[in-house]
């Protein structure tokens, strides 16, 4: 598959050359995944399918264009080619498009383990079987338990970016997922002066899901049900809370939302279009000194890790953040052009982002809140990089004298970048490893709580 | 603006798709691909060779175009090009689903035996030649002018032999802007659209409209005050707070959620969950929006349906699937983002009838409050009916009267008890700008939203 590809790729960049393109860039990728859903030991959905595409990115006198297509066939690229060159003298001219400097382009060596040797060898019925067992285990977990659904899904996927330039390389990646979402019955308990007397129909849900590139370490079936389970259950009599100012735990779910958005402000292409708040922060101190942070490319079997990024250039690991002082921002070719620096190799986005843990337990974060939120849940899109404001819906657990206490829903949560970065005063110790971002739960000094 | 020349350079890549939908389609698939009744017939059949109750088959090929100026050049212009086969085996609640991205013939049998798999017991009897009926059906959205973002032509076939052709054109126009005042920086956006041809653009003024509306915007904000804190009466503007309906009672009402009893409106049919001010609608039949269709994508018809008729639980939307389940008709509500995903309950145009209060009174009537004019999305939850939508431009009402632009701020409520303190409806009913795009496991459909002026007597304010 891989050297199919490589062909076609140089096939592309050839024959866009002749036909009178100065640069050519071209990715393709393919990926056949499997998708299965189980809810009440009946299978609800079973999908099968390859899905492939080509990107290729043609420029010319400081001119450029895109083009994509599902069907790789010359004779169907050709006549694109063709008629995106011809439109490009109406584009304008932009001279901070180039193709990265050959000298940054290259494949870090390194085994990254992205792929699963035994990924074939497990049929449709014992996927099957598996799921069927698993929602068997998470219904045995309280009577209260109903399933929303049980899934698995994996995916093979092939991957090659060239350039004219020279550099062309490919890569295959395994990945499979196990996840159990339940709901309850939540009868509540009528709080004074709101009308949940309407909201008779009331339930919770929540669940857990699993996801590696090998399937020998996804978590045990006993675990995925037990965590969904709890995570479900403990939701249940949810109160809104009162408007206060207190601080939050995240927990690191929360932690990566978080971070994610963080790492969106520090992106080449929001900085140099003024939509970060820390376009001019950079040596500042941002941040606690407890913080560190940095995207880590090179950590084999994580989910984020590259060889190179989207266009070809080597992957490094890069710090962002040290002791609280901005060191660094994430640029693509463009964006470091129009910032005048180097790509740090960050088309594409983050690799691995990695927030250094620290030496508490979650029990240690909570235990240091008299009265306090443990935030599990967000929603909404009250995230402005721009200005740095963040209000959110949220849902969690109160905490009480140390202790977790009774579930809280319907509020918001309220502050600013600036200040939730430098009110992180405890690290967690316990990375969520399920995602590209690798952080600990975390405590924000505080926040503003809007609820009733 | 994107200059003429570049329009009509770009729409030499649309002439394989020009003129009607019924000769656009049968020329695409037909003629190109050699996609006729007979091949038809024989996928369907390799389909339903395990069994099943029902299999269609979904043909999709879309073009679509963006252009993107910023600084003041044309930076960017992409062209994509994407077909393929979606193949669907239904037996009772369980789907089966394959696609193919490579519609020769045997990539799409290949993907038809894979979608039988789920079947077990043959309850459909395959004959040697279905007979097919070419349905027409009333187009919503003409388009003079075929240049857009989108061009999606989908063809149905399904096992009770109807064949439907669809064009579907979709345009967005969209301007982004930031104003900056010493330190101080505010985005702006603002935008237009719908299933509309470049005709839409040519004979208004609308780039200049959405231009100086996104850069108001921006300009407001840069004086706007933080937003208050806690329970407070809230104005909804007319036309984008549509989102509210979206997403308090859209989401918790699409079948899907209710057949598997996780929605908090399952069961609850006939019952009181909103104030008698509200009749809600969910209907795909509205002429050039962006949620119109002529029909799903499982070939049901669009129509008006009630959701909410007087504050009373009146329907839910349905795909054939949770229609089976509840003995209904489907509701034209079965929607797929594209040939890879098998269709779901979804909303298309979702809309508050109009109420007989002038909105001047609604807002006279509070003493101190926000009113909300325009939005950058929502989200709900939809076991326990918690949402959370968030306003973009506000104003802190107070006597009655506009008192200062606020902003950084999101609304949180719940759906029923929310929709039950609707306390004033206006009589200013407004469909929103064609800008909305729903997401719902993976998938992502173009929606529409409407509403009068609305007062929800008390909403939590999430401020500082």
């Amino acid at each position: 598959m891989i050297e199919r590809y490589l062909n076609i790729a140089r096939e592309v960049i050839d024959l866009s050359l002749k036909q009178g393109a100065e640069q050519v860039s071209v990715s393709l990728a393919n990926a056949t995944s499997f998708q299965l859903e189980v809810r009440n030991q009946n299978i609800e959905a079973l999908k099968e399918a390859g899905s492939s595409g080509i990107h290729v990115t043609l420029a010319k006198n400081q001119k450029r264009s895109t083009l994509s297509s599902n069907d790789f066939r010359l004779e169907t690229l050709e006549p694109l080619i063709r008629s995106t060159l011809e439109a490009l003298p109406l584009m304008g001219e932009d001279p901070f498009y180039t193709l990265p400097d050959p000298k940054l382009q290259g494949k870090a060596e390194i085994d990254l383990q992205f792929r699963d040797p035994n990924f074939e060898k497990m049929a449709s019925n014992e996927k099957i079987n598996e799921l069927m067992l698993l929602e068997k285990e998470a219904l045995s977990i309280d009577s209260r338990l109903q399933t929303e659904e049980i899934s698995f899904s994996d995916s093979i996927s092939y991957m090659v970016h060239g350039d004219s330039n020279g550099f062309l390389e490919g890569c295959s990646k395994t990945l499979c997922s196990l996840g159990v979402s339940m709901f309850a019955e939540d009868g509540g308990e009528e709080t004074e002066g709101s009308s949940q007397s309407l909201n008779t129909g009331r339930k919770q849900s929540d669940g857990w899901y699993s996801s590696s590139r090998f399937r020998k370490d996804l978590e045990s079936r006993e675990d995925l049900a037990r965590k969904a389970g709890e995570r479900t259950l403990r939701k249940l009599g949810s109160v809104k809370p009162k408007s206060c100012e207190v601080p939050v735990v995240f927990s690191t779910e929360m932690a990566q939302s978080f971070l994610g958005s963080l790492a969106s402000a520090m992106m080449g292409d929001n900085v140099f279009r003024k939509h970060s708040f820390l376009k001019d922060s950079l040596g500042e101190t941002v941040a606690n000194p407890e913080i560190r942070l940095s995207d880590e490319p090179l950590l084999p079997g994580k989910l984020g890790s590259r060889h190179y990024d989207n266009e070809g250039v080597k992957a490094t690991p890069l710090m962002l953040i040290d002791q609280g002082k901005l060191l660094s921002f994430m640029c693509s070719t463009y964006s470091a052009n129009k910032l005048d620096r180097q790509s740090t190799g960050h088309a594409g986005g983050i690799s691995n982002l990695m927030l250094k843990p620290g030496s508490y337990s979650d029990e240690e974060l909570i235990a240091s809140i008299d009265n306090g939120l443990y935030l599990t849940g967000m929603s909404g899109q009250g995230v402005n990089l721009t200005t740095g404001d963040y209000s959110r819906g949220a849902q969690g657990l109160w905490i009480r004298k140390g202790k977790l206490a009774e579930p809280v829903s319907e509020f918001t949560i309220a502050s600013t970048f600036p200040e939730m970065l430098k009110g992180i005063s405890m690290i967690g110790s316990e990375v969520d490893e399920r995602s590209t971002i690798l952080t600990p739960a975390f405590r924000i000094d505080s926040m503003n709580i809007s609820g009733s | 603006m994107p200059n003429p020349e570049l329009k009509m350079k770009q729409s030499s890549f649309l002439d394989q798709v020009n003129g009607s939908t019924e000769a656009t389609v049968g020329k695409v698939f037909e003629q190109q691909m050699g996609i006729d009744e007979r091949v038809l017939d024989r996928l369907l059949n390799r389909a339903l060779d395990q069994g099943g109750d029902f299999a269609d088959l979904f043909f999709e090929y879309s073009l679509r175009h963006s252009v993107v100026m910023e600084e003041g050049i044309i930076k960017n212009s992409a062209v994509a090009i994407i077909s393929g086969l979606g193949v669907r085996v239904v037996e009772g609640d369980q789907t089966g689903y394959a696609y193919s991205e490579d519609l020769n013939y045997d990539a799409m049998l290949h993907a038809a035996g894979t979608a039988s798999a789920i079947a077990h017991s043959g309850q459909v009897k395959i004959n040697e030649a279905r007979r097919f009926n070419q349905q027409n059906v009333k187009n919503h959205y003409p388009v003079l002018k075929t240049i857009s973002d989108l061009e999606l032509t989908s063809k149905i076939g399904s096992s009770e032999g109807v064949i439907l052709r669809d064009t579907r054109p979709m345009f967005r126009f969209n301007v982004h802007s930031i104003a900056q005042e010493g330190d101080q920086i505010q985005n702006g956006t603002a935008g237009v659209g719908g299933r509309v041809g470049l005709d839409f653009l040519e004979s208004t003024d609308h780039p200049i409209e959405v231009g100086s509306k996104s850069a108001q915007e921006a300009i407001l904000l840069l004086g706007a005050k933080q937003a208050p804190s806690g329970p407070m009466p809230v104005l909804l503007g007319p036309a984008q707070s549509g989102i509210l309906l979206h997403e308090a009672v859209g989401h918790p009402l699409e079948a899907d959620f209710n057949r598997k009893g996780t929605s908090a409106y399952s069961g609850r049919m006939g019952e009181k969950v909103a104030s008698e001010l509200c009749t809600i609608y969910d209907a795909g039949t509205v002429d050039h929006d962006r949620g119109a269709l002529n029909f799903d994508d499982e070939g049901s018809l669009t129509g008006e349906n009630v959701l909410i008729e007087r504050g009373t639980l009146r329907g839910y939307m349905h795909d054939r699937i949770s229609a089976d389940y509840y003995k209904l008709n489907p509701t034209g509500n079965g929607r797929r983002e594209s040939y890879a995903h098998y269709p779901l309950p979804r909303m298309t145009t979702t809309y508050l009838a109009n109420g007989d209060t002038d909105p001047e009174d609604i807002i006279r009537s509070v003493k101190k409050g926000v009113y909300c004019a325009s939005f950058s999305g929502g989200q709900v939850d939809i076991s326990n009916g918690d949402f959370v939508f968030v306003p973009t431009t506000a104003w802190l009402v107070e006597d009655g009267r506009f008192s200062h632009p606020i902003k950084n701020f999101t609304l949180i409520g719940n759906g029923p008890d929310a929709m039950s303190k609707i306390s004033m409806v206006g009589n200013d009913f407004a469909i929103s700008e064609g800008i909305w795009t729903c997401g719902k496991d993976g998938q992502s459909v173009p929606v529409g939203v409407g509403l009068p002026t609305v007062l929800i007597s008390e909403m939590t304010v999430g401020g500082m």
